[in-house]
């Protein structure tokens, strides 16, 4: 009986949730402008409030507590924040600490701590492992001015000036194991806001406003972060009003919840463009038959773009281009719209040998063992697992049987960047990615580094490598147009959208956010035009 | 035939024909896709989803998986929890201390968390759905058929084979295990229904076969892009229906075939 | 149907020397019991229930263990033989119980279950002879080929009984021990079984054993009668002497409760 009063309930359980949907949303609405507090809905979990350690927690300090030495602007470029910097020859660079900044705790900041920092991060923490790789030593020469010596020429370095978030000598100087250590004043720097505190068990984080920052007090008092689990808890808040905004790094709202938001008078949508590429198919270059260039370009022809747009950014992006990099970059180079052309997909694969051998309705490897497609996405994020399923079927109408491997995202870096056991994979990627290495999406290409792609192509390894040694600007803008002519005839990655960052956020409690490609709407500008 | 009975089977039969029919889904009927959540209509009956998908047509070809997982993990455990209930009823001993032990282990610790871990644990696949359903599913089975194993040892036909000389194997699959298959079946009947509950569960929060298309997987797509938000009922009504229903007519059965078995109130319970 | 080192049936002997049951900690089922049955003798134990008499039944056909004594077949201690000795033992000692619900598994055909031990034994070449035997033994004791083709759950208490005694004859013991065969079937069928047990006992003159507390079913098949009380014999001797003239107080009480 017991069961049955529980099945019961289900059906129960099942109907009321219909019943949301009909319920009128109360609007609780405080008015947050006037006490100076900003309330921030975000999804990125923090699981602990060490940066070292915790992902999101490195974000949300760079957002708040750590400044950066340099910063990226509106169009991607580097440019000075708390140091300038110069070189002669691309090895040795000095930076100049140009900024009167001051630690939370009241001590000065010194060259000291950005020497300090740049060996530190780059021996204990492995993100810094990337970009500070060439980084040979860092000294300080007086109180404003850092020698560094890199071990090669490298023009890139300054990238790394722009994800380095200064830290206090005085505070880390004999922490060993920094992603252990929880000492009290474990989240001390001399960015805008002052860490007060993290609350688990509500989901909250807050930030007071620094009065002493060195490019003044920012236009809020307080910064509240409230974590959800799901984006619809998130957005159910946002129109509830218990949140400003919403923050996602890298990234805006899955878009097919605009539709859901657009009716509400209170809520604003903004579009800005995505630098990262918002979906692609990477193959893995080297598995056979995904080196065949002219398999990949097959395959190219065989997807619906169309479809993509549509289902997955519910239109909010744009149809891409055979030269993958997005046309928001300086460096874009116009190349053809990607199209689907079935039959001359089919018509390639034949040609290639790729032809069903068996009768069995699906195309079989030229020595006539059958072949399997298998194509891993990332299972923790809806609309990759969902644009999986539309690639397969697109695949399975030319006759390529596809199997999808759903995988968390510890087993994707492990497929993808270590073991390199897959055969294509569907993934994003963020505007910090296309900028590292050697830029222009290098990092996720050659299989020197990261290397979703696993390119070995001997012409883009030598084009990698002269970025990378190149400090002429024009010259590095060559080579960028030139790589996206490799992207374009080449196919390493079919990108099958190029979405727009979605930002919603209530124009009764907030306006004024502005926006940068690296943090979005936390970026340094923010703090100082909203209202 | 009780009424029980006669009410559960008709509405399997139903589920089982839903489940045929999705075999032919495609030639027989072919749903139009059509724009994102688009509300019920003539062309899709129950409306669409985030792909533009019918929902008639998925709940259709969903009926496969979830049936199909909910016989198989059911059938998985209930072999599981059969043969160690026998093998510990029947031997006793150092082998039934053993196994008392891991079916007390595996009845204190709470299944549906262990089972998340573990489904967490392996990579989100219909088989190792099946394989979690079954490995955590056993132990009621176990003990019940432990019980009756125990019962049937001193029986006197069980006695005089033992006086014959017949081996102790022989006994067990020869004659104990077919006296423990009706408990076992109305377990297994009863189990059918928890194993498309978890299925369902186990999908919903992700971690099903995505790719293998299930009730719990439309809820589990209907929930992360959206469609509660966007106001979209039909996406996640009808599979919620389908789950509740179904596993509802799964416990009638079950319980028709142990009034069938004339299994005390008592035992009942224990079952459930 | 023959077995290797087969005996020859002139020295038959099942013995029991001072045989003691203790169940759990307390109970005393048996207590110093001595016994003994030779080839061609018919032998009862009397006793009300709960005296100890299945329980000498179970331990001389080797089902059960006794706590202390011992149990002795053609002069060998039964839990000192060998593999070979106690597979005659087991096929030549047969125990019919008395007929409860699960004398025969409840989910096996009839024929099945009366050929198993044939089966497990392996006593039979071909299934052409199992069929024979089976038609020989069953026309004996009166059984319907068909009702072989059902399940226990399908037949009378009769036809059962009569199946689980031709179960313990298809093996042809030398002893042959009858747990109350008739105690559970109605006085008209009761008759019936115990005469085809007679004719059974005489045309192979085995050494039958019957257990029962009817003390005229006793007269009637034995030449021999042991009378049992709170696990002891208390008296012991040729049938008719021991009832005409008996020397225990408990079985002249038997006696008068039986006529009265």
């Amino acid at each position: 009986m017991k069961k049955i009063f529980a099945a019961g309930i289900l059906v129960v359980l099942t109907l009321s949730l219909a019943a949301v949907y009909f319920q009128a949303l109360p609007i609780t609405n405080q008015p947050l402008k006037q006490n100076k507090t900003l309330v921030i809905g975000t999804i990125n979990l923090v699981r602990t409030d060490n940066f070292v350690k915790d992902y999101y927690m490195g974000i949300f300090s760079a957002c708040f507590i750590l400044d950066p030495l340099a910063r990226i602007d509106a169009s991607g470029k580097v440019i000075p924040y708390l140091v300038n910097w110069s070189t002669n020859d691309s090895r040795v660079w000095r930076l100049n600490l140009i900024a009167n900044a001051k630690w939370h705790d009241g001590k000065p900041v010194t060259a000291e701590d950005i020497a300090f920092t740049i060996m530190y991060l780059k021996e204990k923490d492995p993100n810094y492992a990337v970009h500070f790789q060439f980084v040979n030593s860092a000294v300080a020469l007086d109180n404003r001015t850092v020698e560094v010596t890199l071990t090669k020429e490298w023009t890139a370095f300054i990238v790394g000036l722009a994800a380095t978030r200064l830290i206090p000598k005085h505070v880390w100087f004999n922490v060993t194991d920094p992603s252990a250590y929880t000492g009290n004043n474990r989240n001390i720097g001399c960015g805008p806001f002052i860490y007060q505190g993290f609350d688990s068990a509500s989901g909250t984080m807050t930030f007071i406003a620094n009065k002493d920052y060195w490019k003044g007090k920012p236009n809020v008092d307080k910064v509240i972060l409230k974590f959800y689990t799901t984006t619809d808890a998130m957005l159910m808040a946002l129109k509830k009003g218990e949140i400003a905004t919403t923050y996602a790094y890298a990234k805006g709202i899955d878009p097919i919840y605009v539709p859901s938001l657009l009716g509400d008078k209170n809520i604003t949508i903004m579009v800005y463009p995505n630098f990262g590429v918002d979906n692609s198919l990477w193959f893995n270059c080297k598995r056979y038959p995904y080196n065949i260039t002219e398999f990949r370009i097959a395959i190219s022809y065989a997807l619906d773009y169309g479809d993509y747009l549509n289902y997955i950014a519910a239109g909010y992006g744009e149809i891409p281009t055979r030269g993958w990099i997005p046309n928001c970059w300086d460096y874009y180079v116009i190349k053809p719209k990607l199209s689907k052309n079935s039959s001359y997909a089919e018509q390639l694969l034949s040609s290639l040998g790729f032809f069903d051998r068996n009768g069995d309705g699906w195309r079989d490897y030229p020595n006539g063992t059958s072949m399997i497609m298998k194509i891993i996405a990332r299972s923790d994020i809806a609309e990759s697992l969902r644009l999986a399923e539309l690639v397969k079927r697109d695949l399975e109408k030319i006759g390529i049987r596809v199997q999808i491997t759903p995988v968390d995202v510890s087993t994707f870096q492990t497929l993808t960047q270590r073991t390199k056991d897959f055969d294509a994979a569907i993934s994003r990627t963020t505007f910090w990615g296309m900028m590292m290495y050697a830029g222009a999406g290098t990092l996720y290409f050659d299989h020197r580094n990261m290397g979703w792609a696993n390119v070995d192509d001997p012409e883009y390894i030598a084009i990698v490598d002269e970025i990378l040694r190149t400090a002429n600007q024009t010259r590095v803008k060559q080579l960028y147009e030139r790589i996206q002519d490799l992207y374009a005839e080449r196919m390493y990655v079919i990108p099958l959208y190029w979405g727009k960052i979605i930002q919603p956020y209530r124009s009764d409690l907030v306006e004024g956010i502005s926006y940068e490609p690296m943090y979005g709407i936390l970026g340094r500008d923010t703090w100082y035009s909203i209202k | 035939m009780n009424k029980m009975e006669i009410i559960g089977i008709s509405i399997i039969s139903c589920i089982i024909f839903m489940a045929l029919l999705s075999f032919g889904i495609g030639s027989i009927i072919d749903f139009p896709k059509s724009k994102q959540y688009s509300p019920p209509s003539i062309q899709n009956p129950l409306g669409t989803d985030d792909l533009g998908d019918d929902i008639l047509e998925l709940l259709i070809i969903g009926s496969r998986t979830s049936l199909l997982v909910g016989f198989l993990g059911a059938l998985f455990s209930t072999i599981i929890g059969t043969i160690i209930g026998a093998l510990s009823g029947f031997f006793r001993g150092v082998l039934d201390d053993v196994l008392g032990v891991i079916i007390d282990v595996f009845l204190v610790i709470p299944a549906l968390p262990l089972m998340i871990v573990l489904a967490a644990y392996l990579s989100p696949s219909f088989w190792n759905i099946v394989i979690v359903i079954g490995l955590l599913w056993w132990p009621t089975t176990a003990r019940l058929v432990r019980a009756r194993a125990w019962q049937l040892k001193s029986a006197p036909f069980i006695e005089s084979l033992l006086a014959l000389g017949a081996s102790k194997t022989y006994i067990v699959f020869k004659h104990v295990l077919p006296n423990v298959l009706g408990i076992a079946s109305a377990r297994f009947i009863l189990s059918v229904s928890h194993a498309i509950l978890i299925e369902a569960g186990l999908s919903f929060i992700g971690l099903g076969d995505p790719t293998n298309p299930s009730w719990g997987t439309m809820l589990h797509f209907a929930m992360t892009r959206g469609a509660l938000l966007y106001g979209a009922w039909w996406t996640f009504i009808p599979p919620g229906l389908a789950i509740s229903i179904t596993s509802l007519a799964f416990i009638i059965l079950g319980m028709g075939l142990e009034q069938r078995q004339k299994l005390s109130t008592r035992s009942m319970e224990d079952i459930i | 149907m023959k077995l290797k080192n087969e005996p020859s049936r002139e020295d038959v002997e099942l013995t029991a020397i001072n045989v003691s049951k203790i169940y759990g900690n307390k109970t005393l089922a048996l207590d110093r019991v001595n016994f003994s049955i030779k080839k061609g003798e018919r032998v009862c134990i009397v006793g009300e229930s709960g005296s100890g008499k299945t329980t000498l039944a179970k331990i001389l056909c080797g089902m059960i263990p006794p706590t202390s004594g011992e149990i002795r077949f053609l002069n060998k201690r039964i839990d000192e033989m060998s593999e070979m000795e106690r597979r005659i033992f087991r096929i030549k000692v047969q125990y019919i119980p008395q007929l409860p619900d699960l004398a025969l598994d409840p989910t096996w055909y009839l024929y099945d279950s009366l050929v198993e031990p044939l089966r497990i034994h392996k006593l039979i070449a071909s299934k052409q002879e199992e069929r024979d035997l089976v038609r020989e033994i069953c026309e004996m004791i009166g059984i319907r080929m068909e009702v072989l083709m059902r399940k226990p759950g399908n037949v009378s208490g009769g036809e059962l009984q009569r199946v689980v005694i031709a179960r313990a004859i298809l093996l042809m013991p030398y002893i042959l021990i009858a747990d109350e065969p008739t105690s559970m079937l109605d006085p008209s069928l009761q008759a019936k079984i115990i005469k085809i047990l007679l004719d059974i006992q005489s045309k192979y003159n085995m050494g039958m054993i019957f257990i029962t507390h009817d003390l005229e079913l006793a007269k009637y098949v034995s030449n021999r009668i042991f009378i049992m009380f709170k696990g002891k014999f208390v008296e012991s001797g040729l049938t008719n002497e021991v009832l005409i003239n008996p020397h225990h107080s408990y079985t002249k009480s038997l006696i008068l409760n039986n006529t009265s």
